[in-house]
């Protein structure tokens, strides 16, 4: 992995939304959806991003693909920096960047077919394709994730959630991108269709040489597909690690306590369950110190003073907790 | 929806019967008023002085009012100035009053607040003593009343629009658009604006409707439609006088039940658009 091409990097980005009206000047407050995240995506790689709801794993999704705009920090795109570029200037990279939805229902225009949704990013990109070579290249990627003909005219609520996510993903593959935002692709779909799904993007992936960034909060669905994977906690990056060494050897307590709770389909597999006590921290008010601190039964004064810093353990292996080595 | 096409709106709108049989009536109405005048030589303005304030009969067959014209005539000739005001007023209040909504509702900020709080403004001041206003300053004709009318009911189509499409804009689809590479412009026309509509359509019966009314109303306080030209208003306001209301119905009955014919049909009418153009209603 490590002599691949890099195709995507951020540098300590941030997204803050403000939560008061900036009519109560007092003093300003803010969400820290993202805090500081370097996130690097090789060509090629399909690196899996993972926490619990509300930790900030979709907003760094979409605001890698500048569905938001930056509050601070850098996104460099194949040695672009394109964290300032406005919709026109990201108009031609979006043929590259592209994004598949978490609900397939909601990502759909409902007054456009699935041929008309399929085809919808050749009509935008110049691609330098005629109109039958737009209908043919359609065509073919419908029938390659699987929706058949019979299904071309019909209107999203006409379909089942695979079958629209399907749909999707076409839309998403249709202009060969070079990288592929993954919002929780199958966490709407039954579990039945999970596994096809899932099936059809890895090969898709293998395919094409796509990187896809797949966002999860189930680490199962990440471990089969994933290479590399980054664990969120409170908008920050707390481990960080290619896939067997974070399965075999994860460091960080919250990595711990998330992979003792993926179940084992084995009753008599006695294992320690971690639970955790407690909600995540309200974004708006993050604890001081540790962003884990209020849960982790390790913690020490210390981890409540001061940040820990994402340290390499080697072997890219990264981890964010003052006493690692310690437990 | 350029795929199916103006052939399957018309087949979803006439698979929608009572909208379809709305149309029809509406048609048939229109062509009254706009035919049947001229073709029986009805006349509506000479008064016929043997016959004052007479039921109906051969000669009157809607009867006469006041001072012996013709009921009949008078509604059909008022059919036109209640329609064209209806409708050219409600053109003029949506052409002001969508773009404003969508801005609004679309880019919000400083931009929203202005316009919401202007239509606040405009919706806190009693439109009829504004437009009464309007009117006399303009002097009173049809066009002054439709403008005044018009005008001053932009701020409906502009809050309506401004909800909803506050609400399609928080749709996933929105964002999808955004990463497909879309400009501001092409996702409020491909995305935002078709699907934030519907609403519309529902309202538009109401818009007419009431345009109909404010223009009697405004004649009653001496500034709509002057006589001896007659308006759906001006006859329903014949029944403010007891005697008429009581035993003279045939005065302001017509107008009433053509008038309530009409507002039934538009709003019919404006849910089969909005059906139509829905791809989720497959009848």
């Amino acid at each position: 992995m490590g002599e691949q091409k890099i195709l995507l990097e951020t540098k300590k980005l941030k997204k803050y939304y403000q939560v008061n009206s900036a009519l109560q000047s007092k003093k300003k407050k803010y969400l820290k959806a993202v805090d500081g995240v370097d996130l690097v995506v090789h060509q090629g790689e399909v690196v899996g991003l993972v926490g619990e709801s509300g930790c900030g794993k979709s907003t760094l999704g979409k605001t890698v693909l500048k569905v938001h705009s930056v509050t601070e920090g850098e996104i460099i795109y194949q040695g672009e920096h394109i964290e300032d570029y406005n919709l026109a200037k990201m108009r031609p990279l979006r043929r590259d960047m592209q994004m598949i939805f978490q609900d397939p229902y909601a990502a759909l225009n409902p007054r456009m077919t699935v041929f008309a949704s399929a085809r919808e990013p050749l009509t935008i990109q110049d691609m330098g394709l005629t109109e039958e070579q737009k209908e043919e290249r359609t065509k073919a990627i419908l029938s390659k994730v699987g929706v058949t003909e019979q299904h071309f005219e019909k209107y999203p609520h006409e379909l089942s959630g695979g079958q629209r996510q399907r749909v999707v993903i076409a839309r998403a593959m249709i202009t060969n991108p070079k990288f592929v935002v993954c919002d929780e692709p199958v966490s709407a779909l039954d579990v039945s269709v999970r596994a096809q799904v899932l099936n059809l993007m890895r090969r898709l992936q293998r395919e094409t040489g796509v990187s896809y960034l797949f966002i999860s909060h189930d680490l199962s669905v990440v471990k089969y597909i994933c290479d590399t994977i980054y664990v969120m906690y409170l908008g920050k990056v707390v481990e960080k690690s290619s896939k067997k060494e974070l399965f075999e050897n994860p460091s960080h307590p919250y990595t711990q306590a998330l992979i003792s709770a993926i179940p084992i389909p084995d009753l008599y597999t006695d294992r320690e369950r971690i639970i955790l006590s407690g909600d995540i921290p309200s974004p708006v008010n993050p604890p001081m110190g540790c962003p884990f601190h209020t849960r982790c039964k390790y913690a020490t004064e210390r981890c409540m003073e001061s940040v820990p810093e994402l340290r390499d353990m080697g072997g890219g292996h990264c981890v964010a907790c003052h006493r690692i080595g310690e437990f | 929806m350029k795929r199916s096409g103006i052939k399957t709106f018309f087949k979803k709108f006439i698979h929608h019967k009572a909208a379809a049989v709305a149309l029809v009536l509406f048609f048939l109405e229109l062509a009254a008023i706009l035919i049947l005048p001229g073709a029986l030589h009805l006349d509506a303005v000479t008064s016929d002085f043997l016959n004052m304030a007479k039921g109906p009969s051969a000669e009157h067959i809607w009867g006469t009012d006041e001072i012996g014209r013709d009921i009949f005539a008078r509604v059909l000739y008022g059919g036109r100035i209640s329609l064209i005001v209806g409708i050219c007023s409600t053109a003029l209040s949506i052409a002001i009053g969508l773009p404003l909504g969508v801005v609004a509702g679309y880019y919000q900020g400083a931009v929203g607040n202005f316009i919401m709080r202007l239509a606040d403004m405009f919706m806190s001041f009693p439109s009829m003593v504004l437009s009464l206003v309007l009117v006399t300053v303009l002097e009173p004709s049809m066009w002054t009343v439709i403008f005044a009318i018009g005008f001053l009911g932009w701020t409906r189509p502009c809050k309506l629009l401004y909800g909803s499409v506050m609400a399609t804009k928080g749709r996933e689809y929105v964002e999808v658009a955004v990463t497909l590479g879309y400009s501001n412009r092409k996702i409020l026309m491909k995305y935002v604006i078709p699907n934030s509509l519907s609403p519309l359509w529902v309202s538009l019966a109401f818009m007419i409707s009431s345009a109909i009314i404010t223009e009697s109303s405004l004649n009653f306080l001496g500034a709509g439609i002057q006589p001896p030209q007659s308006s759906w208003g001006n006859l329903i306001y014949a029944a403010q006088q007891f005697d008429v209301l009581t035993t003279k119905v045939w005065m302001w009955i017509p107008a009433c039940i053509v008038l309530l014919i009409t507002v039934v049909c538009i709003n019919l009418i404006g849910e089969g658009i909005r059906d139509a153009l829905d791809p989720k209603m497959r009848r």
